[in-house]
């Protein structure tokens, strides 16, 4: 699965996963779920996904709710990821539809961090450091 | 708005990631089953009361996943956007939710709904929305656990990401139609003078939006509930019973602090309620 190597990344602005996740997530022209004069880069890796990005409701909602958000959330960063960075697979056999829903289920959690998503992110993908 | 409302002062300590146990799980059985428990401490001030009340929220969330139906670009070397941006994924779910708030007195919470929830889900995901339809099941009581009711029937979801054209923006509707079987319902029963299952319309909208330039602004996240009992008798619409509307509004300013305005009312209530959380999060791990 895409997230089962983590903790081998670190969050520093020499990995590219890190600086994807982070542009991707705050660039206003991308994802724009947070700005940078409220999450800057150093120490963004420790914050949660669900108290910094605006897509994440910070009142109880619908299990359906939560999960719809995360689907879209998911899909675009995959497209930005590809877009914007690279799309050179780490496993060539990991399909599509397992990416989605294991960036779907990172979305979906109260409890992930930028470094999680920045490590899910270096395990799917082969970044230009690598 | 009431005065005393402005004069609010509460504290919610949230998240507190030192209560929350998610289920450790394998990486496989990560992707089928899932367990989210968590437990936030509040402080409530509402026009119900004549003084703040502590509490706690709470929400459990249990979810078990089928497989995506279809598996594409395996074997290629590079992912494209089109395998993101083109492709529909499908798949079946199931999940389980506890969600409320418990308070020191009962009579202090602003809203009485207790609701635990069982659904079976077809996901139907793409870029333009993420759909999801199927059957629902849910046992709603009031803080005291002295009106309780089952309703099970049909409910439908849609989410968009840019909703309304602003990027970063997202919002969901979801709509759910059964039937309510109240088993103790003291209101209904005075009015009635017997129990009887009725059908429900169940309405919910959610919003959240970015905020770009203000620094004092991070966020915003805005929701609506609307119950409506269909074809209700008189006696019923007479008290008011037979539709219930809520809504909320937060502010999430710099972080960690928030402003929170709730009001109307919810099923169990007796009549609307407004409510003001204004705090802060504080990370406690």
């Amino acid at each position: 699965m895409a997230t089962g190597r983590t903790g081998r990344t670190s969050w520093t602005e020499r990995n590219m996963a890190c600086v994807a996740a982070y542009n991707i997530l705050e660039n206003d022209l991308l994802l724009n779920q947070f700005e940078d004069i409220h999450v800057p880069f150093a120490g963004a890796g420790s914050r949660k996904l669900s108290d910094v990005c605006a897509y994440f409701p910070k009142f109880p909602v619908s299990p359906m709710d939560l999960r719809g958000r995360a689907h879209q959330m998911a899909r675009q960063y995959l497209i930005a990821v590809v877009k914007n960075y690279t799309g050179r697979k780490e496993d060539r056999m990991l399909s599509a539809e397992e990416a989605l829903m294991d960036f779907t289920a990172l979305f979906e959690s109260d409890k992930a961090t930028l470094l999680q998503l920045a490590q899910a992110t270096d395990d799917v993908f082969r970044f230009k450091d690598e | 708005m009431d005065a005393r409302l402005l004069t609010i002062a509460l504290l919610a300590l949230s998240p507190a990631p030192s209560l929350a146990q998610p289920a450790a799980a394998a990486d496989d059985d990560a992707r089928r089953w899932k367990n989210e428990f968590h437990l936030k401490p509040v402080a409530i001030d509402s026009t119900a009361t004549t003084s703040a009340t502590l509490g706690l929220d709470y929400r459990y969330v249990g979810t078990y996943s089928r497989p995506p139906l279809k598996r594409t670009a395996v074997g290629a070397d590079e992912f494209t956007v089109d395998d993101f941006a083109g492709k529909t994924l499908t798949y079946a779910k199931g999940e389980v939710l506890a969600n409320g708030s418990l308070v020191a007195s009962k009579a202090k919470s602003p809203n009485k709904l207790i609701e635990l929830r069982a659904d079976g889900l077809y996901v139907r995901d793409s870029r333009a929305v993420t759909l999801q339809g199927g059957f629902v099941g849910k046992f709603e009581t009031d803080q005291g656990l002295d009106d309780r009711q089952l309703m099970y029937g049909v409910t439908a979801a849609a989410t968009r990401f840019g909703l309304l054209g602003k990027r970063g923006d997202i919002g969901s509707a979801i709509l759910s139609f059964g039937t309510v079987d109240p088993s103790r319902d003291a209101e209904r029963k005075r009015l009635l003078g017997r129990l009887e299952a009725y059908q429900r319309w169940e309405l919910e909208l959610t919003y959240s939006r970015p905020v770009n330039g203000v620094e004092w602004l991070r966020s915003i996240d805005l929701g609506g509930r609307a119950f409506k009992e269909v074809g209700a008798p008189d006696a019923i619409r007479r008290a008011g019973l037979h539709d219930h509307t809520w809504g909320v509004l937060r502010l999430n300013l710099k972080q960690p602090y928030f402003i929170q305005y709730s009001g109307g009312s919810l099923p169990f209530d007796k009549k609307s309620e407004r409510a003001i959380k204004a705090g802060l999060s504080l990370k406690l791990d």
